[in-house]
This record gives C-alpha cells, sequence and structure tokens, in this order.
C-alpha cells in the first residue's frame, strides 16, 4: 500500500470543499441571455474580516489583536491591508479586476452558525423562514432556471422553479449501462412522470470529463462550463472550516490563512477556467458572520457579526475598497465585542445580481431581499 | 378525575399556544432556537426578531455614508504585483549555468518510479509510467508530440506535458526546473488526481548528458517526488537534427 504523503497545506488544499453549478438559460424560456455570470464562495464558520484585510490604519487593531494580525500583509493604502495568503487576489488588485467590502455582513447578530448560514443562503428576513436561496429566487426572475452541480442542492441556489442537478463524475462502464428497462418504464408514464425517467435514463449514462475534487480545480471546472456558450450563470463554491476559536494564526501558515489560501486559490481557478468570460463575470464571498474583534484566551477569535467580503472578476474595473469603517474602539464595537457591519451585505448581492442577470435593483430588493428600501450599492462597486 | 381533567386542561392551553395566530392574524414563523435545539415561533419578524436589524428602514442611497478607499500601490509594488506570475511551474534557473550549446537534438526519454518503501535505495518498477520523445534545443528542454503519461486520469491530457512544463539542460549534462508528475496511477471511476510538482535538481545518483558526445551516449535522472517513491528518467538515442 502506497504511502501518501502530504504536507497539511497540500491535504487542505485538497479537501473541504463543494461545487454547485445553476442556472443553465433554456431556450425558449429566457428572454435574452443575462449580461454575466455570478459565482458565489461561501466561507462556513466565519471568516475572520480583521485578518483577512486588516484595517491596520486604526490604531485599536494592533492593540486587541496583535498575534492575529500578520505581520507581511500588504499595504492597499493608507489604512487597509491585504493578507498575504491572497497572493493571486493581490495581483487582480493590481490589475484593477477586485475589490473589498469592508464592516460588512447579512443582518444578522445572534452569533449562530445554523441561522447564520441559513439566512446568508436564503436571504430571508428571519433565520429558517425561506425554503428558496436568494441566488436561486434572483435565477428564477432572470428566467434562468438552477441546475446543481451536486449531490444535492443547496438553499442559496434553490428556487421555485425547475431545479436539477448532477455532479461531474466517472464512473466506471457507465458508457455501457443497459437503460432499456428504464426507457419502458419512462415509455409506460404519462408526460410528467415520463419525462422523469427519461431524466434518469440520461443521467445514467451522462458521461463528462474527469475533475479533482480539490477546490481551485472545482472552480476551474466551473469557470470552464460558465464561459461556454449556454452554459451555467451562476454556481457556488463552499469551503468550511473558518471557524478558528483555538490557534487561528496571523500570517499564510496559521490555520486561518491556510483557509484564505483556498480561496485566493479558487478565485485563481475561475479566472483560469473562465477565459474571456472572465470580462463579463462577478465572483462574490460569503460567510455567516465575522469573529470577535478582540483575541479570546486559546489564541483564537469567536462568533461576531462584522466581516470583509472579496469581490472579483472583470465586472470590476477599479479596485477599491469600500467601507463605512465603524472604528475598533470599543465603545464602537457590537455589544463591546463585534465588529458593526455598516454595510447590509445582501445591498453588495444585489448589485452583483443586478450585474449579472440584469435585473432591475428595486426588483431584486423586493422579491429576492424581501426588503424594497434595501439600500442600491451598485454604483460603488461597479462605477 | 381531578388529575384528569388537570391533564385536560393541560393539554388545551399547550395546543392553543401553538396554533393561534398572531395579534394581527397572521401566521407565526418557525425558526430554531440559538443552540438549534428546539424551534421558536414568532410573531412578524420586523418587529420581534431583534437578530434582524433592517438597516435599510433608515438609510437612503443619499445619506449611506459609504467611503471609497482607492487602491495605491507604489511603482515598484505595482510592477511587482502585475508580473506576479502564480504558476506551479515557476523555477529560479538563475544559480545554474545553463547549456549553451547550439545544437538541436531529438532523444527517446521514458520514466519509472522508483519505490523506497523495503529498500533505502528504492526498487525500480518494470513499466514506465511516461515515454515518448524529447527535444534538446540549446538548454530549453521540451517534450515531443508523442510524449505521454501512462498513469490513467488526467495524465491522459496531454497538455500536462506541453503546458506544464520547465526544465532546462546545465552546461554539465543535468535537467533542472520543475514539471507536472504523476507519481499515482488513476483507475477508471476514481476520482482523479491533480499531478505534483517535483524540482529536478543535480541529483548525486543522477547520470548527466554527455553533452560533447550527445548522439552516442545515455542519461539517467534521478527525481525526487515523495518519501515512499520517485522517478527515474531515463534518456537515450539521441539524433542531431
Amino acid at each position: 500500500m502506497p504511502k501518501i504523503n502530504l504536507t497539511r497545506r497540500q491535504f487542505l488544499k485538497a479537501s473541504g470543499a463543494s461545487l454547485f453549478l445553476a442556472g443553465l438559460p433554456v431556450p425558449g424560456f429566457s428572454k435574452d441571455e443575462p449580461p454575466g455570470t455570478i459565482s458565489v464562495i461561501m466561507l462556513e464558520g466565519g471568516m475572520d474580516g480583521l485578518t483577512a484585510v486588516p484595517p491596520f490604519g486604526d490604531p485599536n487593531l494592533l492593540r486587541m489583536r496583535k498575534n492575529l494580525t500578520p505581520e507581511n500583509f500588504l499595504k492597499l493604502n493608507s489604512f487597509f491591508g491585504l493578507h498575504p495568503s491572497f497572493q493571486y487576489f493581490s495581483g487582480l488588485m493590481a490589475k484593477n479586476n477586485a475589490s473589498v467590502i469592508h464592516a460588512t455582513n447579512f443582518p444578522y447578530t445572534k452569533r449562530s452558525h445554523f441561522e447564520g448560514q441559513n439566512l446568508m443562503q436564503g436571504g430571508g428576513l428571519q433565520p429558517f423562514s425561506e425554503t428558496t436561496g436568494w441566488l436561486g429566487r434572483a435565477l428564477d426572475l432572470a428566467k434562468t432556471p438552477g441546475r446543481s452541480m451536486s449531490l444535492d442542492m443547496p438553499l442559496l441556489l434553490r428556487g421555485a422553479h425547475e431545479n436539477d442537478n448532477f455532479f461531474p463524475a466517472s464512473i466506471r462502464n457507465s458508457g455501457s449501462l443497459k437503460t432499456d428497462l428504464i426507457n419502458m418504464i419512462s415509455n409506460a408514464h404519462a408526460k410528467e412522470g415520463s419525462l422523469i425517467f427519461s431524466k434518469v435514463s440520461k443521467k445514467s449514462t451522462q458521461k463528462d470529463s474527469a475533475v479533482p475534487r480539490d477546490p481551485a480545480s472545482l472552480a476551474k471546472y466551473a469557470g470552464k462550463a460558465m464561459a461556454m456558450k449556454g452554459g451555467p450563470l451562476s454556481s457556488v463554491i463552499k469551503v468550511d472550516q473558518f471557524d478558528t476559536h483555538a490557534s487561528q494564526g496571523a500570517d499564510e501558515y496559521g490555520r486561518h490563512g491556510e483557509r484564505l489560501a483556498i480561496v485566493d486559490d479558487i478565485i485563481a481557478g475561475y479566472k483560469e477556467g473562465l477565459g474571456d468570460a472572465w470580462d463579463k463575470s462577478i465572483i462574490l464571498t460569503l460567510t455567516e458572520f465575522g469573529r470577535t474583534v478582540k483575541e479570546n484566551g486559546t489564541w483564537g477569535t469567536d462568533h461576531g457579526w462584522g466581516s470583509a467580503a472579496l469581490l472579483a472578476g472583470g465586472a470590476i474595473t477599479k479596485s477599491r475598497v469600500i467601507s463605512k469603517w465603524p472604528g475598533l474602539a470599543e465603545r464602537d464595537l457590537f455589544e463591546k465585542r463585534d465588529l458593526v457591519s455598516t454595510i447590509d451585505y445582501r445591498s453588495v448581492c444585489a448589485a452583483c445580481i443586478e450585474y449579472a442577470l440584469g435585473l432591475e435593483h428595486d426588483l431584486i430588493a423586493d422579491k429576492v431581499f424581501f426588503t424594497p428600501k434595501l439600500p442600491r450599492v451598485y454604483d460603488y462597486i461597479f462605477s | 378525575m381531578i388529575k384528569i381533567l388537570l391533564l385536560l386542561t393541560l393539554l388545551l392551553t399547550s395546543s392553543q399556544s401553538y396554533s393561534s395566530s398572531c395579534p394581527d392574524g397572521s401566521e407565526p414563523i418557525k425558526s430554531v432556537s440559538d443552540d438549534g435545539t428546539y424551534f421558536v415561533y414568532n410573531c412578524n419578524a420586523s418587529n420581534q426578531n431583534d437578530s434582524i436589524k433592517n438597516q435599510s428602514s433608515h438609510t437612503t442611497n443619499k445619506d449611506l455614508g459609504i467611503k471609497i478607499y482607492d487602491v495605491t500601490f507604489s511603482p515598484a509594488v505595482l510592477d511587482k504585483l502585475l508580473n506576479l506570475v502564480v504558476s506551479k511551474t515557476d523555477f529560479d534557473f538563475s544559480k545554474y549555468t545553463l547549456s549553451n550549446k547550439k545544437t538541436d537534438v531529438l532523444c527517446r526519454f521514458r520514466i519509472t518510479r522508483i519505490v523506497y518503501e523495503k529498500i533505502k535505495e528504492g526498487q525500480e518498477e518494470g513499466w514506465n509510467i511516461a515515454e515518448g520523445n524529447i527535444n534538446i534545443r540549446g538548454s530549453n528542454v521540451e517534450f515531443g508530440d508523442n510524449a505521454i503519461w501512462r498513469m490513467g486520469g488526467l495524465s491522459t491530457d496531454p497538455s500536462y506535458l506541453k503546458l506544464q512544463v520547465n526544465i532546462k539542460l546545465t552546461d554539465d549534462g543535468h535537467f533542472v526546473g520543475k514539471m507536472a508528475y504523476f507519481n499515482l496511477h488513476t483507475n477508471d471511476g476514481e476520482v482523479p488526481i491533480n499531478p505534483m510538482y517535483p524540482i529536478l535538481v543535480k541529483h548525486k545518483r543522477s547520470t548527466p548528458i554527455n553533452i560533447d558526445n550527445i548522439t552516442n551516449m545515455s542519461a539517467k535522472f534521478y527525481i525526487d517526488v515523495e518519501d515512499w517513491a520517485g522517478g527515474l528518467m531515463y534518456i537515450s538515442n539521441c539524433k542531431e537534427l
């Protein structure tokens, strides 16, 4: 039995990600081809925005979290820096193809993973109030029903209309499967039943290219699929293990830094896979909450509220850090412990939908996020 | 009898608390408690759930107070970032003296796997994991069109031997650089494995190319890949073009 010798970094990079693709334009159903593509990287566990994009210009940063702030961050301007794990992302910032939103998140403050993840995907007004996701509802509005490339359909992509799922796999002898029985059953059923069985028959014999399961390869695969004419308009990649209560680390070799490097790899994978389609793409990160400003007793951080979000893609033509900085002094924190989210992240999601799917902001605010007065931040990001 | 009446009263009271509507006549909304262990029923999210802070009700687009912090790099940093190539085959050849021979040579190559599990010096396996032609033009080393990996999965993609190879010939006949390398075989139906990117160095056990007599020699290069197994690249049958 051969030993597989992986470094911890290699192992982490090869694990803990799932890919979902959605939004295949349906001929005769889609009105017009939407203007762009939208990809979401879900960071589960609560990404620490203060480590990812350290606001070194705030005098309280190093006082509160000296052991969590990388020393070798890249200065983006006189106030914000970028974590050294974001090598590829820093190149995109130099090329004016990437931005950061800071002190942002969904308007949820109760710090529960279950509720927070449900809200960041469902986009409802209350945890577990929605059975569909904000991206799924947006794809419905754009008349592009979802197709999830996964064994399950994440809430984020669930819409009201037709959903389908498929995961890329190369199953031994799948090309020679006998589908006669399924076809017979299909023929024996009425229209709707027949449709289901014909799908089963088609999927049983469907072949796809071999795709490694590491996050960067999945992103490259997703990018390639989205770049094809008539390909999916949306994809979602999930990365977990951001919940660093202990030994969080500061630099690229720390626990949190390694997870950030995976995000960087994913963005690089998307860029490579998308090719020319990069020019009309927008990629955004989601996380259920940020982390406490102050380091805890086990060299980590606990569940917080505000965080930072990364945006990348050809849709961005001027790199910026966009923020309404609330400050890190104790009096400025939410419940004296968390970075306040001063930008409702639903507004950022709405702007990305507006760009990629060509929907009106008011429609998105009302029908996707059920908040008619949701502020429009499109111009801050895309102008 | 008293106990039965008490039980009935309790049942009616508790069922009413779940089945009744909210004061405004709407249905209560079910959610999960903070610790995920029980369901919570709330009326009218906007009024009763303080976990949702509807910032938009107080904000208009004109008074968002958002500030744009432009990203500004110094010319030196910007130049470095713009030329940043995050490539798996990046290699710094500056510490080597590369061959300056002008000859254009076509050789055969084959790679075998050498396993170090039982014998320290390694045990060579009896089959080629990659084979084909290899071109040496000055110090540049490129695999020919017929070069293939025989490790299944992703290795069957010829682009790995074309685009993901960065090897050069040194003046003393060694191959140095980086290349995509498949150390494990992938069968049909197995999840494919990405290649590794070992560094080719001047290995003590290698037999370098005799640059002065390149058409009449054979060379052998040891490649360190993993602890348990590495590779041996043989070069032979070279012809000047």
